[in-house]
């Protein structure tokens, strides 16, 4: 019996010293949770408390420049894609995440004016994207970025009609593949202010997977994309369906998020 | 347009998202593993994970540990995960987990890694709700107050959890170690 509680004990001491996934990892789930956040970041609140860490290191670890590969650290790759996407949130800027094994970060200015931007404090220009940040003073208007308040983009070419009938295709696994690569086009789509290409792959999400096993991610997405877009009407109906149909959803503080007035 | 939340209202400051990412992305990995989260979904899984803690965030009382906290969140997800995933780990179920670390070891590190492979395939086989309050109690060291709160449970439930998770856990080495 003792002999049996000590190999249980050996067991389990082995197992609280399990290793760290390696650095390669890391950064890779950095890289979506970072292409996620962009999204997540309209309007969470969470934006301000990331950006004033990103910046702070910006200056930091300016030398990360504009690619990033796996092995230069998780670290270094969340911040610059999170400064990046903040970036994008705050000015205009565009954001291409890969996923792994290499991470690429891409940006462009496209030199959107935002109020009250004071001097960017992080401003290191010459070398990473992620100096571009600026601190909490836009946070509250960085949830509209994408497009200014007053100049509201027009509404999405894209068409709410009745689901289609979803396509069975073999394999789960092919599916929940498929699946991802819907939802996490729409919510890079999110993440770099492109509210219609949100909605439209969710859309394309709806109806190829109307009870798709992302359903809870992809209705999110679609709606924090109205909001985005200002369609604040669909947003809310779609919203009370969607606590409606998940009601302890993790997901429901994002989307009570994405309804805040702005 | 005000936001106080980097203001120290508290004694201890809220951390940055990006802190806990960066200190704590391998405890949300190794304790989505033991969860029954395997090595192929673990990074889309994390992902889910994070992107809830972002958005959750303001709620966390930073006088309180954040282990706990994140192990609840990592714990729902787990638990939608495998909800959604039944079928396919239905095919997956005698298939071992995959094995972590494929280097050559040396005889000590590879006793060590056949250990934590058999815990993994041992928890395995124990319920999602009793294995969570055992792989916190027993492998965090988490206080059962603590774990009782980041499950949303009472302290008894916890302790009856548990004492049923342990027995489930012993029996399923014994017959691992028998039929490995």
């Amino acid at each position: 019996m003792s002999d049996d509680h000590r190999e249980l004990e050996s067991l389990l001491s082995a197992e609280r010293a399990r290793p760290e996934p390696a650095a390669a990892v890391k950064s890779a789930v950095a890289a979506k949770v970072a292409t996620a956040l962009g999204a997540t970041a309209l309007g969470a609140g969470v934006a301000v408390g990331v950006a004033t860490a990103a910046a702070a290191s910006a200056s930091a670890k300016a030398g990360a420049g504009a690619s990033v590969t796996a092995a230069a650290g998780a670290g270094i790759a969340l911040k610059v894609a999170l400064g990046v996407l903040l970036g994008g949130v705050i000015g205009g800027t565009i954001v291409a995440v890969t996923l792994p094994p290499r991470v690429i970060v891409q940006t462009r200015e496209v030199g959107v004016e935002v109020p009250g931007t004071g001097p960017s404090a992080a401003n290191a220009a010459a070398t990473a994207p992620s100096t571009t940040i600026v601190i909490s003073p836009v946070a509250p208007s960085a949830s509209v970025a994408p497009g200014a308040p007053s100049a509201r983009p027009p509404s999405p070419p894209t068409s709410t009609s009745s689901p289609g009938s979803g396509s069975i295709v073999g394999g789960h696994d092919v599916d929940l593949a498929r699946e991802r690569a819907l939802v996490d086009r729409a919510r890079s789509a999110l993440a770099r202010g492109d509210a219609a290409g949100a909605i439209g792959a969710a859309e394309e999400h709806r109806k190829a997977f109307p009870r798709g096993q992302l359903a809870e991610e992809r209705e999110v997405v679609a709606i924090q994309g109205l909001a985005a877009a200002g369609r604040s009407e669909e947003a809310a109906n779609r919203a009370g369906a969607f606590r409606k149909a998940y009601p302890s959803s993790l997901l429901l503080p994002i989307v009570d998020a994405a309804l805040r007035p702005r | 347009m005000t936001d106080e939340r980097s203001s120290p209202e508290s004694l201890v400051p809220r951390p940055a998202f990006e802190e806990v990412f960066d200190a704590h992305f391998g405890y949300v990995w190794n304790t989505l593993r033991r969860l029954g989260v395997g090595e192929a979904d673990a990074q889309d899984q994390a992902q889910e994970v994070f992107v809830v803690v972002s958005s959750l965030l303001g709620d966390y009382d930073p006088a309180r540990p954040l282990r706990p906290w994140l192990f609840g969140i990592a714990y729902r997800i787990a638990c939608r995960f495998r909800a959604l995933a039944r079928h396919r780990r239905e095919l997956a179920m005698d298939a071992p987990p995959d094995a972590a670390d494929p280097r050559p070891a040396a005889d000590e590190e590879l006793a060590a890694h056949e250990a934590r492979d058999l815990v993994l395939r041992a928890l395995d086989t124990i319920d999602l709700d009793r294995r969570a309050v055992l792989v916190m109690n027993l492998l965090d060291e988490q206080p059962m107050p603590e774990v009782a709160g980041a499950l949303g449970i009472s302290v008894n439930t916890a302790y009856s959890r548990l004492r049923l998770a342990r027995e489930d856990f012993e029996k399923a080495v014994k017959r691992l170690r028998r039929r490995p």
